[in-house]
C-alpha cells in the first residue's frame, strides 16, 4: 500500500512544473483573407513555419513574414475568419503525433483521424518540416525493398532507403504498382509482424479513389501495417501541401527506432498544383508554368528525407515511391522532369503497351532503378542478368519483323522467346509474388523451356509449374528464397524437375 | 506609392505622439483610391504601436498614475473588465501581458487537462 506521504509527494513534483509566471503573448490582427490565405498585422515575434491560432479557434501556419505582416496558410476555410480579428502564436513548429497507436489509422496531415475511430492521444511529436539525414549518417543502398513484381524486381530493383519515381499517364496503373508493394510487404508467416511499415499519402485524390484503396488494403490485410494520410480533393491546399511532409515526419518516428518505412506519395503533381495555388495567392512571383521559383526545393526536400541509415544511427530506413502523373506522355514537362532529377530512378508507365495488354505496363528501355542494382539478391540477379538485353533485343527485332521480311530461325527463336517474356512478365493487379516465384518464372523462360509452350498459354504454364513446384519441390522454394546465387546443382535440380512438369503440362 | 514613402507621410501626420488632423486631412486629399487604402492601414498599425491598453476589473487611480509613469510616452487607454478578477490585462502593440486571477486560474485548468489523464 502506498502511503499518504508519497501520494502528496508525487503531486507536489507534479506541480513544480506549473509555472503560475505572469502569460506574455504575441498577437496579430487579421487584416485581410482571401482563398485560404490570411494576412496579419503585428505577431512581431512569429517565425516561419510557427502554428497560430485565431480567435474563432480555426488555425494555420506561417508561410510568409513580410516587415509589418505574416501571411498564414489556414487548415480550414476560414470563411468566419474578418478584418479585425485576432490571431495568436502558439510558439511551436507544426508537428504531428507520431506512434504505434498510427497503425491502421486514416488521418488527415494534422493527426485527426478521418476514420470514425477516436482521436490519437499517444506518441511523440514529430515535426513536419525537418532536415533529412546528413551523409555521415547514412549508408548505401544494400537491402531490397521486393515489390512482388516480377518485371520491377528483375530489372528496376528498388533498395531500402531508395527514391523510386512512379511516373505516367492517367490509369495506367501507377498506385496499383505502389498498393501491391505494399501488399507484399505482409509477413508471410501468419501472426507475424510485417517488418516493413507502409505510410500511403493521398494528396488532392477523389476521396472515393481513397475509400477503395483503403477498402483493398483492408482486403489483402495490409492495413494492420499500413497508415494513410489523406488530403482529399475537397481539402484546402494548405492540408494538400502539407500532407507529405506529415507522411515523412511519421517515417521518420518509426525510422529512428530501427525500422524500415515505405512511403507512397500520390501523387506529387497535385502536390506541386496545390503550391502553386498558395505560392500565386501569397503574391509570389510566377515563373515557368506559373510555379513559384522553389518548387524544385519543395520536392528535394521531401524525397531527401528518404534515407539509410548506418548501423551506429539505428540503421533505419524510409523508401520513398513518389508518384507523378504526365499529360499525354510527357516526361519532358516541368515538374517530372524535376522529380526524375531527384530520385534514384524512375518506372515509366506507357499507355501504348497498356492498350495492347501488357500489364503492369512498364516502358523498360525508360524505366531504370540508379541504385536499386546493390541491393539485388544474387538469386534474382543471376537469372535477371540476361532479361533487359533479350527484351531489348526483342523489341528492335519485332520492330523490324513487322515489315515482313524472311528472318533466319536465330531471329525468330529470339522473337519467339521475347514473346513469352513479355507475356510472362505481365501480372494481375493485387497478386504480388514471392521472389523465389519470381525467379521461377523468369528462369524458365530464359533458358528457353517455354519455347514450345503457345504464347496464350504461357501464364497457365506459369500457375501450374509454380503450384507443381509448390507440391513437389518445395526444397528448391526454400533454396530460391534464400536469395543466394542458383549453384549448379540447384540449376541441374531445377532442370529435371522443368522436364517433369513438362511431361504432365497439356497445352 | 514606397514603403519609404509612406513612414514619411505617417511621421508627418504625427505631432507629439497625437495624430494631426490638419496634416492627415492633406495628405488624404493628395493620395489616390488605392495609396489612402495604405495610408489608413499604416496609421492604424502606428496607432497600435503608439497605444497602450490597460483592462483592469476595478477602479483605482492609484494605478493608474502609475501606469502613466510606466509608459511616458505612449498613449494610455484604460478599459474596464471585471472578468480578470483582480490585477490587469496589458495591451502594448502586438504584446499582452496578463497578470491577473482570471489568467492564473486559465492556467490552472490548462495544466491539469494537459498533465493529469
Amino acid at each position: 500500500m502506498i502511503d499518504s506521504n508519497s501520494i502528496l509527494q508525487q503531486l507536489e513534483k507534479r506541480l513544480t512544473k506549473f509555472s503560475d509566471e505572469p502569460k506574455i503573448q504575441n498577437i496579430g490582427i487579421v487584416e485581410k483573407n482571401s482563398d485560404g490565405v490570411v494576412v496579419v498585422s503585428g505577431l512581431s515575434l512569429a517565425f516561419m513555419g510557427e502554428k497560430i491560432i485565431f480567435g474563432n479557434g480555426e488555425s494555420g501556419v506561417i508561410l510568409g513574414l513580410e516587415e509589418d505582416t505574416a501571411s498564414i496558410i489556414l487548415f480550414d476555410k476560414g470563411e468566419s475568419i474578418k478584418e479585425g480579428d485576432k490571431a495568436k502564436r502558439t510558439g511551436n513548429l507544426l508537428s504531428i503525433l507520431a506512434g504505434e497507436d498510427l497503425m491502421g489509422r486514416v488521418i488527415n496531415p494534422l493527426g485527426i483521424p478521418l476514420d470514425g475511430k477516436p482521436a490519437i492521444k499517444k506518441g511523440q511529436k514529430m515535426p513536419l518540416e525537418r532536415i533529412a539525414a546528413g551523409v555521415v549518417e547514412r549508408e548505401p543502398v544494400n537491402t531490397p525493398l521486393k515489390t512482388g513484381i516480377k518485371a520491377i524486381d528483375a530489372m528496376i530493383p528498388i533498395g531500402r532507403g531508395q527514391r523510386e519515381l512512379i511516373i505516367g499517364d492517367r490509369g495506367l496503373g501507377k498506385t496499383a504498382i505502389a498498393i501491391d508493394t505494399i501488399i507484399n510487404q505482409r509477413s508471410n508467416v501468419k501472426g507475424q509482424k510485417s517488418n516493413v511499415i507502409c505510410i500511403y499519402v493521398a494528396i488532392g485524390q477523389k476521396q472515393s479513389t481513397v475509400a477503395q484503396i483503403i477498402g483493398r488494403l483492408k482486403d489483402k490485410d495490409a492495413l494492420d501495417y499500413t497508415i494513410v494520410i489523406a488530403a482529399n480533393a475537397p481539402d484546402p491546399a494548405a492540408l494538400q501541401y502539407l500532407s507529405p511532409y506529415a507522411g515523412a515526419a511519421i517515417a521518420e518516428y518509426f525510422m529512428q527506432k530501427g525500422q524500415d518505412v515505405l512511403i507512397v506519395y500520390d501523387d506529387l503533381t497535385k502536390h506541386a498544383w496545390a503550391y502553386r495555388q498558395i505560392s500565386l495567392i501569397l503574391g509570389r512571383p510566377a515563373g515557368r508554368e506559373a510555379y513559384s521559383g522553389d518548387i524544385f526545393y519543395l520536392h528535394s526536400r521531401l524525397l531527401e528525407r528518404a534515407v539509410k541509415m548506418n548501423k551506429k544511427n539505428g540503421g533505419g530506413s524510409i523508401t520513398a515511391l513518389p508518384i507523378i502523373e504526365t499529360q499525354a506522355s510527357d516526361i519532358s514537362a516541368y515538374i517530372p522532369t524535376n522529380v526524375i532529377s531527384i530520385t534514384d530512378g524512375q518506372i515509366y508507365l506507357q499507355s501504348d503497351l497498356f492498350n495492347v495488354g501488357i500489364r503492369p505496363a512498364i516502358n523498360v528501355g525508360n524505366s531504370v532503378s540508379r541504385v536499386g542494382g546493390a541491393a539485388q539478391t544474387p538469386a534474382i540477379k543471376s537469372v535477371a542478368s540476361k532479361l533487359r538485353l533479350e527484351l531489348a533485343q526483342y523489341r528492335e527485332l519485332a520492330v523490324f519483323a513487322q515489315f515482313g521480311s524472311e528472318l533466319d530461325q536465330g531471329t525468330l527463336n529470339q522473337i519467339e522467346r521475347g514473346k513469352r517474356l513479355t507475356e510472362i512478365l505481365k501480372q494481375p493487379q493485387y497478386e504480388p509474388l514471392q521472389e523465389a516465384f519470381e525467379i521461377l518464372s523468369i528462369w524458365v523462360v530464359i533458358n528457353g523451356f517455354a519455347n514450345d509452350i503457345p504464347v496464350e498459354n504461357i501464364r497457365r504454364f506459369e500457375k501450374e509449374y509454380h503450384q507443381y513446384l509448390k507440391t513437389h519441390n518445395p526444397k528448391i522454394i526454400e533454396t530460391l528464397s534464400s536469395g543466394e546465387k542458383l549453384t549448379d546443382s540447384t540449376i541441374d535440380q531445377l532442370k529435371k524437375v522443368t522436364e517433369k512438369f513438362k511431361k504432365v503440362f497439356t497445352v | 506609392m514606397t514603403v519609404k514613402l509612406l513612414k514619411q507621410l505617417i511621421k508627418y501626420s504625427y505631432n507629439n505622439n497625437m495624430l494631426n488632423p490638419k496634416n492627415v486631412n492633406r495628405i488624404a486629399n493628395l493620395l489616390n483610391r488605392s495609396d489612402l487604402k495604405l495610408y489608413i492601414r499604416a496609421i492604424k498599425i502606428q496607432e497600435r504601436k503608439l497605444s497602450v491598453f490597460i483592462d483592469t476589473p476595478m477602479n483605482n487611480m492609484k494605478l493608474k498614475e502609475k501606469f502613466k509613469d510606466t509608459f511616458p510616452h505612449k498613449n494610455i487607454y484604460f478599459r474596464n473588465d471585471p472578468s480578470l478578477m483582480l490585477g490587469a490585462r496589458i495591451t502594448a502593440d502586438d504584446m499582452i501581458l496578463d497578470i491577473n486571477l482570471n489568467n492564473t486560474l486559465e492556467s490552472i485548468i490548462k495544466f491539469v487537462e494537459e498533465d493529469y489523464d
